[in-house]
């Protein structure tokens, strides 16, 4: 479900924490998916249990997944129709910079970047991963 | 607010008048687990030992589950495990009968648990010890640390020689033993990926002190590589604040800095008249740059 | 040639004291001899005037034989590293280097040997016996015997430094041997030269052979333990930790130099005064045990529920469960050879109290080292072993009045307490810290 490199710089917990935000503000973890127990997700990632409980209180706090008695952690009901727009346009912000400085350390055109964009796009829009339809 | 399972206040150790540890202070509350870091000789076997009452503290004090560590008495050493780096087994006994022995000593032994374990670590237990190779060893004395289900968990170099499988596998164990909120784990160990997936409290030793410790999350987030490029040359005085080391080269620089936090950012890009990129670190990265 | 110079070399010097006893003995050996053999005749003793008082000339007489042992003991590395060695992956790699190894052993123990039967003949110089007779004798049950010590002082040695300690008093005892086949010029030389040729031979045959019989001996050594592996079976688990859980194999293990002993004494008639004092110093071994009892204690520290001070107590009580059996054999043995060689009762008996006292003695003596063994703790160990001696020479003369004796051993018995309650505090402030775990010596049952 989640991609988890505990050997990045960025500590475990933002990228756990950002990876729910980002599905269930897309969508891809529509309202009342059940999320993995916190012991399960630990084991299965092999990292401590208290960064998934961390998370999982703090986006428990943020709204974005409910706690259910006796039921494992649920996505919420979004309260707001879903993230605002601009909201989720911040939360692509530092990977689009990391392209244009990647382009730029590579001394290709403003052009260039976003001909590599289109075609990632592209390329993703055929990836059997999202099961979801995207709205047209 | 429940007392901590082991506290330690200004404890210190010397030897022949040689000081091998000194100033430390900490608490280990239940359901952590700490990853205890640091160079070889750097205090780390020493610290365990004082924990565990091995040795009587010079200065300071230590105390686990509210005893002096070093007049435990045996209702607290029942909830306590311990893995030694070397390792204590008896040569002439087969793996089955160290574990008869030593589970003779505890008023509960979960052979459920070591039998399964033994079978998913391919531990035999038929086999003689001293016939078992360095790995097995090691993974029986782990597995012994284990079956009494301590409340605290102490391991010194647990995995240094148990191949990438063995080591998983060991990590689960640890996973498993650190969901019950109520227990805890301290661990040293030189593998440092290890220790950045499974810890949430990080000590580095360093020069027989207490170098860093607290909350591992944000370790990651104060200690930092910031990359600096200016438009022009940049002057002999220039100087990043709080940088443990910087290097420098025309109009770029690279610091390690210590302590930022994201709101420097932009005062830090106006006060130097540069770009400002912050890079965060592996924990081997951090580790090694505290000790350049 | 240049390695096996250099392991040669090493034996003799490796850490600083031994280097230091090496050249003592050089000295004290050469130069005691040359006194002896330069200076005008001693003859102090005999009612003659002389130059020199009787300490004197007594010391003058005893300097080589001092010198002697300090040489031999300064060659103790020699086991300790060939066994090293010989179980180390090394041996497989390096250019013959298994040959290298016997070849220097070999030249040591010759070295050594050729040392003792060069200052054995010298106290022959002025006798009409024919020196060349002397030496050929000497030569060939020094290096009988030379062999045979060190062997003793390799087993010894596994079990740490008071294991050495003990062995090189044993080595001391056996250095008996060697003056009597001399002395009695009767005895062919057949036997030390054949059983030397036997124990070499087979020696170097299996050692040179090793790689290719590692197998087959592997499967023996299976057997083997399986056979007389112990096996747990509930109860006795202190005993597996520190080490005490097999006494039968020290028990047995006495046997075999009891034996060669009695062979050999009975030959040479000196039975009943070298007896009860050879049995003490075999009583003294258990001390070896001992002194790794602190270091495996370790692993008791954490699991049971005692105190630092109880632990002392089950441990204590441990070897006393242990000491029984080597005692009982020692006893037995003890009335068994007094009895065939007609001893009289009086020396069985205080043999008996003798050897109780050897070994408790030697029990806590091994329990008081809880950290590295100090010149006090050494000292203590050396004065306990001569003081043991003394009361058995005392013991086995007939002539030595019965209070005497008595005396003695109420006062050994007297040290036992007071070495017991040094042991006990020792334990009771316990600093695993400075008790750690030689490397190469693994806990064992």
């Amino acid at each position: 479900m989640f991609i988890l490199k505990p050997h990045s710089g960025v500590p475990i917990y933002r990228q756990l924490s950002e990876q729910i935000r980002r599905m269930a503000a897309s969508g891809q973890l529509p309202p009342g998916t059940e999320l993995p127990s916190i012991r399960d997700l630990a084991l299965k990632h092999a990292i401590n249990p208290m960064t998934v409980s961390k998370v999982y209180a703090l986006l428990e706090a943020e709204g974005v997944l409910e706690r259910n008695r006796g039921k494992p952690m649920t996505v919420a009901k979004p309260t707001r129709t879903q993230t605002p727009h601009d909201k989720r346009l911040e939360q692509l912000e530092p990977h689009v910079e990391q392209v244009a400085l990647a382009a730029r350390q590579l001394e290709l055109t403003e052009k260039d970047a976003v001909k590599a964009l289109q075609e990632a796009w592209e390329k993703t829009d055929d990836e059997p991963l999202h099961r979801r339809t995207r709205p047209r | 607010m429940t007392s901590p399972y082991i506290a330690a206040r200004g404890l210190g150790k010397s030897f022949n008048g040689k000081p091998v540890l000194a100033e430390v202070s900490f608490t280990v509350e239940p359901g952590d687990v700490v990853g205890v870091l640091g160079k070889n000789g750097a205090g780390k076997t020493t610290l365990l030992e004082l924990v565990l009452g091995f040795t009587p503290a010079t200065a300071g004090a230590v105390q686990f589950f509210g005893y002096d560590s070093y007049r435990l008495p045996g209702a607290a050493k029942a909830r306590i495990g311990f893995v030694p780096q070397q390792d204590e087994l008896v040569n002439q006994l087969t793996a089955a009968d160290q574990i008869g022995v030593i589970a003779s000593f505890y008023p509960r032994w979960d052979d459920d648990l070591v039998g399964r374990l033994s079978r998913e670590w391919e531990v035999d237990l038929n086999q003689r010890v001293k016939n078992m190779s360095v790995g097995q060893r090691q993974k029986l004395s782990i597995l012994l640390g284990l079956g009494h289900k301590p409340d605290v968990l102490i391991l010194d170099e647990p995995v240094a020689s148990l191949d990438p499988v063995a080591r998983r596998q060991f990590l689960e164990q640890i996973i498993e033993v650190a969901s019950d909120g109520n227990r805890s784990v301290v661990f040293s160990s030189h593998i440092v990926s290890d220790v950045e997936r499974l810890a949430n409290k990080i000590w580095i030793l360093k020069d027989q002190r207490m170098y860093w410790q607290g909350d591992f999350d944000s370790l990651k987030d104060s200690i930092v590589r910031v990359h600096a490029r200016a438009t022009r040359p940049l002057p002999d005085s220039f100087a990043i604040p709080n940088a443990l080391n910087m290097q420098r080269n025309g109009t770029t620089a690279t610091a390690i800095v210590q302590g930022w936090r994201a709101e420097m950012h932009d005062g830090l890009a106006q006060q130097l008249e540069a770009e400002i990129e912050v890079e965060q670190l592996t924990l081997e990265d951090i580790f090694l740059e505290l000790h350049r | 040639m240049k390695a096996i110079a250099r392991l040669i070399y090493t034996s003799f010097t490796g850490t600083a004291l031994l280097r230091f006893i090496t050249i003592a003995g050089l000295v004290a050996g050469i130069g005691g001899s040359a006194l002896y053999l330069y200076l005008p005749p001693l003859i102090g003793g005999s009612g003659g005037p002389s130059r020199f008082s009787l300490a004197e000339e007594a010391s003058f007489r005893l300097l080589p034989v001092v010198g002697l042992l300090c040489f031999l003991f300064g060659a103790s590395l020699l086991p300790a590293l060939f066994a090293r060695l010989a179980t180390s992956h090394y041996l497989y790699v390096l250019p013959h280097g298994r040959t290298k190894l016997l070849v220097s052993a070999f030249v040591t123990v010759a070295l050594t040997s050729l040392f003792a039967a060069g200052i054995v003949t010298m106290y022959y110089y002025r006798t009409p016996l024919s020196l060349e007779l002397i030496f050929q004798r000497a030569i060939a049950v020094s290096f009988v015997t030379a062999s045979f010590l060190y062997v003793v002082l390799w087993l010894t040695g596994k079990s740490g430094t008071i294991g050495l300690l003990v062995g090189s008093f044993v080595m001391i005892a056996t250095l008996v041997l060697p003056l009597i086949f001399i002395a009695t010029p009767s005895t062919s030389l057949a036997l030390p030269w054949t059983a030397c040729a036997l124990l070499w031979s087979v020696f170097a045959l299996s050692f040179l052979l090793a790689p290719r019989l590692k197998a087959p001996l592997g499967r023996w050594r299976q057997t083997f333990a399986e056979l007389t592996g112990s096996t747990y079976r509930g109860g006795g688990e202190i005993d597996f930790l520190i080490g005490t859980a097999r006494p039968w194999t020290l028990a047995a293990g006495q046997i075999v130099p009891i034996a060669i002993a009695t062979y050999v004494m009975r030959v040479a008639a000196w039975a009943p005064l070298a007896w009860v004092f050879f049995l003490t110093i075999i009583s003294v071994t258990t001390g070896a045990v001992a002194s790794l009892a602190a270091t495996r204690g370790r692993a008791l520290w954490l699991r049971a529920r005692w105190t630092r001070a109880e632990l002392f107590r089950q441990v204590e009580n441990s070897f006393w469960r242990y000491n029984c059996y080597t005692l009982g054999v020692l006893l037995l043995l003890l009335v068994a050879i007094g009895d065939s060689l007609a001893l009289p009762t009086r020396m069985l008996a205080f043999g008996m109290g003798l050897l109780a006292l050897g070994t408790t003695l030697s029990t806590y003596i091994g329990l008081i080292v809880t950290a590295r063994i100090g010149w006090r703790d050494a000292a203590l160990a050396v004065v306990v072993i001569l003081a043991l001696m003394r009361t058995a020479f005392l013991a086995s003369w007939p002539a030595t009045p019965t209070t005497t004796i008595v005396s003695y051993e109420l006062g050994l018995a007297a040290l036992a307490l007071f070495v017991r309650e040094v042991a006990r505090r020792r334990w009771s402030q316990l600093d695993w810290m400075l008790c750690r775990p030689e490397l190469g010596v693994r806990a064992a049952s």
